[in-house]
């Protein structure tokens, strides 16, 4: 016999809630001409089936993971790919930072100028590490 | 002999930076970001829901116990509640880990880029062979930095596209399957308490040993703790209304997804999001009312 689906065993849960109070009303409506014995009866047949709803509503949401397991691994892997992507984009900022530093020295360079020399060297190495 | 780069920042620069902004604006996807940053807030207002299938679980044991006089509550089964609890947990977070990646693909932080440096540094003067006058220094700083952009933007672009395309599917299902956990099991289980509460009142009410201030006392108890599961169960479904939201607008994202931004994609996403935040808006209400 095939297994209930988690959607199918809702169906049911919902079901015997529907089942549960039909006998709910029943008793609450002819409470005074029932004896107490069949009054206890009612009630634990209400319990019963409100626990049988409970419990199949619990397997429901647990069996949803045989359902959603593929997508769930497929979105993990999309996020992984987008943090990737997101990383790559983000090094661009850094690479320019680099660069800019790299500019900077090349320019005291060229001006001969020894403070700025060691200025902008210190700049260069400061963002190298910044950015590894 | 000296190397003159010629760039005159009024002729043909003019028309070819319109040119590279225009492009730029094309790529702005920060309404997809933004609609993004909303679900995430959306799926951690998951964590703020304060019911559970365990909590479920421990207020029908809790009852069970009540009306079998029963001052301990022992027979508590609640591994299998545990269980649906770790699957609900684990769909959230999956999404949220999604909606943050794309949030941050797509936001401000990515495809534009700080080259004011470059301005400092590349300054006017002669270097070797080659001299740069202060327009061209300033109009090289800025092309550089328009064309980096530019690179990234499509790129981020191309990337924020694939990824919503391949997502959509296993996305639709993990927001229908939360939502489905969420509305039609967590909202049935506390549906099975709302009776089991009014079949417990219902005879404390009734106890003709009770005195009438007893059986005041047990309606008003009633009402009280009946208007807290009602809350409860609004709350469930405010919760499961945004979860619906979200999944309309990462469908019109992957529909749109060709056309991301056009000012009536913008314009729809920006609705969804206006409407999730509502839902987070109407959830908050309800948590601090209650």
């Amino acid at each position: 016999m095939a297994s209930l689906t988690a959607k199918q065993l809702t169906e049911l849960a919902n079901d015997f809630l529907g089942m549960a109070q039909s006998v709910g009303d029943y008793r609450y409506l002819h409470f005074g001409k029932l004896t107490k014995a069949q009054n206890k009866q009612f009630s634990d047949l209400h319990w019963s089936l409100l626990n049988y709803a409970d419990d199949l509503f619990t397997q429901s949401a647990t069996l949803v993971m045989d359902d959603v397991e593929n997508a769930l691994a497929q979105i993990k892997t999309i996020s992984q790919e987008m943090t990737v992507s997101y990383k790559q984009l983000t090094k661009v900022q850094k690479a320019i930072d680099i660069a800019t530093a790299a500019v900077t020295l090349g320019a005291a360079i060229f001006s001969k100028n020894p403070l700025a020399i060691i200025d902008a060297a210190d700049a260069l190495i400061n963002v190298w590490k910044e950015s590894s | 002999m000296k190397t003159y780069i010629y760039l005159n920042p009024k002729g043909s620069w003019h028309l070819l930076l319109l040119l590279v902004l225009l492009l730029c604006s094309c790529v702005n996807l920060q309404h997809v970001s933004d609609y993004a940053t909303t679900s995430t807030t959306q799926l951690k207002t998951y964590d703020a829901l304060g019911y559970s299938f365990s909590q479920a679980c421990d207020d029908a044991c809790g009852i069970m116990a009540l009306r079998d006089l029963q001052l301990m509550t022992t027979d508590c089964h609640c591994a299998a509640d545990s269980t649906a609890d770790s699957v609900t947990t684990v769909i959230c977070k999956g999404l949220k880990t999604y909606f943050d990646a794309l949030s941050k693909l797509s936001g401000k932080e990515t495809g534009k880029y700080k080259t004011s440096g470059f301005s400092k540094s590349l300054q006017a003067g002669s270097f070797g062979s080659v001299t740069i006058t202060k327009p061209q220094a300033t109009a090289y700083t800025q092309l550089a930095g328009l064309i980096t952009d530019v690179i990234a933007g499509f790129y981020k672009h191309q990337k924020v596209r694939e990824y919503i395309n391949t997502a959509n599917a296993p996305v639709q299902e993990l927001l229908q399957a939360l939502a489905f956990n969420i509305r039609d099991n967590l909202g049935g289980k506390l549906k099975a308490q709302q009776a089991r509460l009014q079949s417990l009142y219902f005879d404390l009410a009734n106890d003709s040993v009770a005195t009438q201030y007893e059986r005041t006392k047990a309606i008003q108890d009633y009402h009280a703790t009946a208007q807290t599961l009602k809350t409860k169960a609004a709350e469930l479904e405010v919760f499961a209304k945004g979860l619906d939201k979200l999944a309309k607008g990462h469908q019109k994202l992957y529909e749109e997804r060709e056309r991301l931004t056009l000012a009536a994609c913008k314009a729809v996403l920006t609705e969804y999001s206006d409407q999730v935040n509502d839902l987070v808006d109407a959830f908050n209400k309800l948590k601090n009312n209650h």
